[in-house]
């Protein structure tokens, strides 16, 4: 039986490998992709929890996360329609609009 | 046979997620992505998540399979793929990062008092009927919530998306 702390392990290799793509993509659906690999790594840890602790209520958390997470997916990509149409370009450093 | 399938999928789901992370263009990070969650689907029936390995594959990678290209399709290609993704040192700051990060989580679990797993749950802990009784007794208002919050998503992407 595999103890539970490789499980973790796996999910902090898949979130920190998220993590460090936001941190250098500057293409915006590199960065949602890489968004999306963090929450499943988070997903993992809940399901691994619940095993270790023995109750499903991990399961049930990382069932809400999933389906929020879809929910971002659909709006985060329709922001992404939507400012490429206005500002033709994807690049995270031409997004100015809310910076000053 | 538990442990050879989890260090399988585990590795197939960190190469995977290598490519998602490093591939310089979108359309391979998608396919990564699909191919990254369908082994963590595997690791989900490894640990008794077998209803939740089913979400998984049909939810979580089928809209990344389905929704992710068609916005690809929709975006002009040229410019869909940055140009601007050769940053050398960023590249470099954002690994240096990302290791001290994945450093930070490892001494959390192995210093965290994370409990061994007193005994293993029995198959039917995950299927969809101790699941359900969960979900809709303890978690009632997280479930109902995210209806609420999947439907005003559905009405927050067709408004931007539309014209």
């Amino acid at each position: 039986m595999v103890p539970v702390q490789h499980y973790l392990i796996v999910s902090a290799l898949l979130f920190s490998m998220g993590a460090t793509g936001v941190f250098f993509h500057r293409n915006l659906l590199s960065i949602f992709l890489c968004v999306e690999l963090m929450l499943n790594a988070v997903n993992l840890t809940f399901v691994a929890y619940s095993r270790s602790a023995g109750n499903l209520e991990g399961q049930a958390l990382a069932l809400v996360v999933i389906v929020v997470a879809t929910a971002e997916a659909l709006v985060g990509l329709g922001i992404l329609v939507a400012v490429h149409r206005g500002r033709a370009s994807l690049d995270v450093d031409d997004q100015n609009l809310l910076r000053y | 046979m538990e442990s050879v399938v989890f260090y399988f999928f585990s590795g197939v789901s960190i190469v995977t997620a290598l490519m998602v992370v490093a591939s310089p263009r979108p359309i391979y990070a998608v396919f990564a992505l699909v191919g990254c969650f369908v082994s963590v689907a595997a690791l989900y029936g490894v640990l008794g998540a077998t209803f939740l390995a089913a979400v998984q594959i049909i939810v979580y990678a089928g809209v990344v399979a389905v929704v992710f290209p068609i916005v690809l399709v929709l975006l002009d290609s040229s410019r869909a793929s940055s140009s601007r993704e050769d940053h050398g040192v960023l590249r470099w700051v954002a690994t240096l990062a990302g290791l001290i990060l994945f450093g930070l989580l490892a001494t959390a679990v192995f210093d965290g008092g994370v409990t061994p797993s007193p005994s293993p749950i029995e198959p039917l802990r995950g299927s969809i009927v101790a699941l359900s009784r969960v979900l809709l007794n303890d978690f009632a208002v997280p479930f109902l919530g995210a209806a609420v919050v999947v439907f005003s998503a559905l009405v927050g992407a067709a408004w931007l998306a539309r014209r």
